[in-house]
Formats: C-alpha cells, structure tokens, sequence
C-alpha cells in the first residue's frame, strides 16, 4: 500500500547561493498542514536562510517552491508571520503606535489593551522602540508576531534578547499559537519547553538536510537531537 | 485610501521626532544657496543675465541638497527590518512606495522654495509674479526626482556601492525632467508666464507618469532579495 502525503508546501531541490558561496544544497522538504518543525543545525548551516525562504523574504537561486500545487517563485509575504534576527518594528515610533500599526488595532481597543497587558507593556506603552531595553524591545516584536492572524508561523531564535519570565511567557504563548498554524517552523538554539508543540525535527548540516524525523518528541529527545546537531 | 493615509502618518510622525531629513535639507538648501548667491554678487551680473542663469542656480543647489537629504529617507524603514514588518503585516507594498514618495515630494519641495527664497533674498533678485507657476513646476519636478529616488534609495542600501550607487543611477535618469524642468523655468523668468501647451509640460508629465508606474511595479522587487 503506498501511503500519499497531502504535502501543501514543498521545496524541490532548493538550491541558495550568496556570490560564490552555497548556502543551501540541494533541499528536499515537503509540509503537510499542522507541521510545527523545529530547525536545529550548528552556526552557519543555513538555518536563518532556509526560514527567509519559506516566508518569501529571500528568493531562491534555484530548484522549485511548491506552493497548494502551484510553482510559485516565492511564497506570498502577507501569509507569513515572522521574527528573526531584528525586531522589525520602528525605533522612532512607540510600542502603542508599532502595535497600532503592525496589527492594524485601533487606539483603546480591547485586543489592544490585552495585548499589552499580557506583554507586560502597559507601563512602557508610550515609550518609543528606541527606548526601550533589548528585552522589552523584543517582547514588544513577539507580541506582534503571535498576534497576527497569519496561516504560517516563522519564527529565528525567538527567545535570544529574553529573560526567564519573557521566556515562559513566549513558550505559554508559542505553545497555544503554533496549535492553529497551517505550518510553524522555529529555528532555535533553546529547546527546552519546546517538546509538547513540535511534531517535526529538521537537521540542517552545511546547507543540506541531514535528518528529518516526525513524531511526538519528548525534552530528552528534543535536547539530545539538538546536541547531536550541533557537535 | 485610509491605509495609506495611516502610512503617511507614520513617515510623518517619523520625521517630526527625528527632523533628520527636514533638518538636513533646510540646512543643504541654506548652505548651498548662500554660496551660489555670494558667487552671484561677486559674478556683478546684470539683471538682464541674472535672470538667465537663475533658473540654472535654483536647480543646482535643488539636485544637491535633494539627493543629500532624500538619501536619508529610508534609514528607518531599514533599522530593525521594520519596512519587512510592514510587508509581512498585509500592508501593500505600492501604498509603501506612494506614501514614501508623497513624503519625499513634500520634503523636496520645501527645499526647493528655501533655496529659492535664500537666491532671491541674497542675491538681490527681483521677483516677478511668477512663484505660483515656479511652485507647479518644482512639484512636478520634485514628483519625478522623488519617484526614482524612492526606488533607488533601497537599492543603495543592500548594494555593495551603497551611496556610490544614488547619485550615479539618479542623475542620469532624472537628465530629461530636470532638463524640462530648466526649460520651463528659465521660459518663466524669462517671460513671466509658462506655456502650458508647450512640449516640455508633455514631456515632464510623461516622465512622471513613467516613473510612477514603474516604481510602483518595481517596488517589491527592490525591497525583497
């Protein structure tokens, strides 16, 4: 009996050069719907790359992007939600007027008001981005990432600029959000309380997928995997 | 319409905190149009010659401090990625350009009226009734300037020429509409009035009609990789 995957979103053999270095070799990933996959790899292995990719930030150098059937030349931005390396907001504008503006909220609204509270932002909402600790700076960028009403999650390294209550508080929240998503996908070198979301461990090594395991992971696993990766 | 007026608010607001390219222009504008004045008296032009060459002066210093200033436009659109934050939250990247090229225009044209009114104050030049048709000119030549400007500012950023590459692009490209826009000016001081019928209206307006429609479809493309 030959089982037929619903893949939705697929990478055939995706290839991404930066001038003469290759980045990325020759990727093979398919997605179903609810895949929530953790990237794992050591410094360098494309990681960072391969996610602007699958969102439609960077465009490919060559192979195929499957997108519900259709060979796109990238994914449709507007689809995506995502935080990497900065925090995409304006530093001259405030938390209030980022929120206002990246989730198209109004002022005073509800959503709003819970938003920042959650965040705990409320004391700093009229402060401007660039004002802000690196921290508070960052909490403001995930409250906008996990609040947008995108089908794909995207998330490169999330949690590095928090500390240990911005971390729960992004886990409590991850852990919720990722459960709706057509396809998450986390790039991290923190995995701890990541096991009760993640369904997908993808291996990148040297631009390449060196190993790409489905299941339900446990924190053991997930850790070991990681410094498997890694070393 | 409402989410491109909340775009221009944001670049609005933006430059009212920062006043890094208001502040940048004014100073440009001041500073080029003093030295092109004092270069003026000691030239001892007639007033027949002045009011030729004025015209060759205002767009000098306009192209200066315009490129200079305009340059700086995109600086926080690119701190933090926030301009692909704005991309990823649904916001169209067209309403992206037009807001930043409405910003732009107005920004330019402030310039513009500064060094013209530095030139006039400084070199003793008497002004005819002609600063609603000058104003008319300068926007439409302000629109084109801004509208490739507004594309090749990105593409300045994330090449490897950087700042090289706004003024070796722009100036060729902007050679026909600040070319018409001498013309008409130079007819305007010359003769008091314009001729709106004449050729270089249609080529100034064709211009900007070209360069609008193609920063507007070239937009994305310049933003993303």
């Amino acid at each position: 009996m030959t089982i037929v995957e619903n893949y939705f979103f697929e990478l055939r053999n995706l290839t991404k050069n930066f001038g003469l270095t290759k980045v990325l070799n020759k990727i093979f990933l398919s997605f179903i719907e609810g895949d929530r996959v953790l990237i794992v790899g050591p410094n360098g292995s494309g990681k960072s790359t391969l996610i602007k990719i699958l969102l439609g930030l960077l465009s490919k150098s060559s192979g195929e992007i499957m997108l519900e059937g259709k060979e796109v030349n990238r994914p449709p931005l507007f689809e995506s939600s995502f935080l990497g390396h900065n925090s995409l907001l304006y530093a001259p504008l405030s938390v209030l007027e980022n929120l206002k503006l990246l989730l198209r909220l109004r002022d005073g609204s509800e959503e709003l008001n819970l938003i920042l509270e959650e965040w705990s932002l409320l004391t700093q909402k009229n402060k401007l981005i660039s004002e802000l600790s690196k921290g508070n700076e960052w909490r403001a960028a995930l409250a906008v990432v996990l609040n947008r009403t995108a089908s794909f999650l995207y998330l490169d390294e999330p949690t590095t600029s928090l500390d240990q209550s911005g971390r729960e508080l992004f886990l409590g929240n991850f852990n919720k959000i990722a459960l709706n998503k057509k396809l998450t996908v986390i790039a991290t070198h923190d995995v701890r309380g990541l096991a009760e979301t993640i369904n997908r461990v993808v291996v990148l090594k040297h631009g390449q997928v060196s190993k790409d395991i489905r299941g339900n992971f446990k924190e053991a696993q997930l850790s070991s995997l990681y410094l498997e990766a890694c070393s | 319409m409402s989410e491109l007026l909340l775009l221009l608010k944001k670049d609005f607001s933006i430059e009212s905190r920062t006043k890094e390219v208001l502040v940048l222009i004014l100073t440009m504008s001041l500073l080029l149009g003093t030295i092109t004045a004092v270069g003026i008296n000691s030239a001892f032009l007639s007033p027949g010659n002045l009011n030729l060459m004025f015209p060759t002066f205002l767009w000098l210093v306009f192209i200066f401090s315009s490129t200079l200033s305009i340059s700086k436009s995109f600086e926080y659109e690119f701190r933090n990625d926030a301009i692909y934050g704005l991309l990823l939250s649904g916001t169209s990247s067209t309403k992206v350009y037009l807001s930043k090229l409405i910003a732009n225009v107005v920004l330019s044209l402030i310039g513009q009226l500064v060094t013209f009114f530095v030139l006039v104050i400084l070199a003793n030049f008497t002004i005819p009734s002609i600063l609603c048709e000058l104003i008319i000119i300068s926007a439409l030549v302000a629109l084109g300037f801004s509208a490739v400007s507004t594309i090749l500012i990105p593409m300045s950023q994330t090449s490897k020429l950087k700042s090289m590459l706004l003024p070796l692009l722009l100036l060729p490209l902007l050679f026909p509409i600040l070319f018409a826009g001498l013309e008409l000016s130079a007819a305007l001081f010359d003769s008091g009035k314009i001729d709106w019928g004449s050729s270089w209206i249609s080529i100034l307006l064709a211009f900007d009609v070209i360069y609008v429609a193609l920063g507007v479809n070239l937009f994305e493309h310049v933003i993303l990789d």
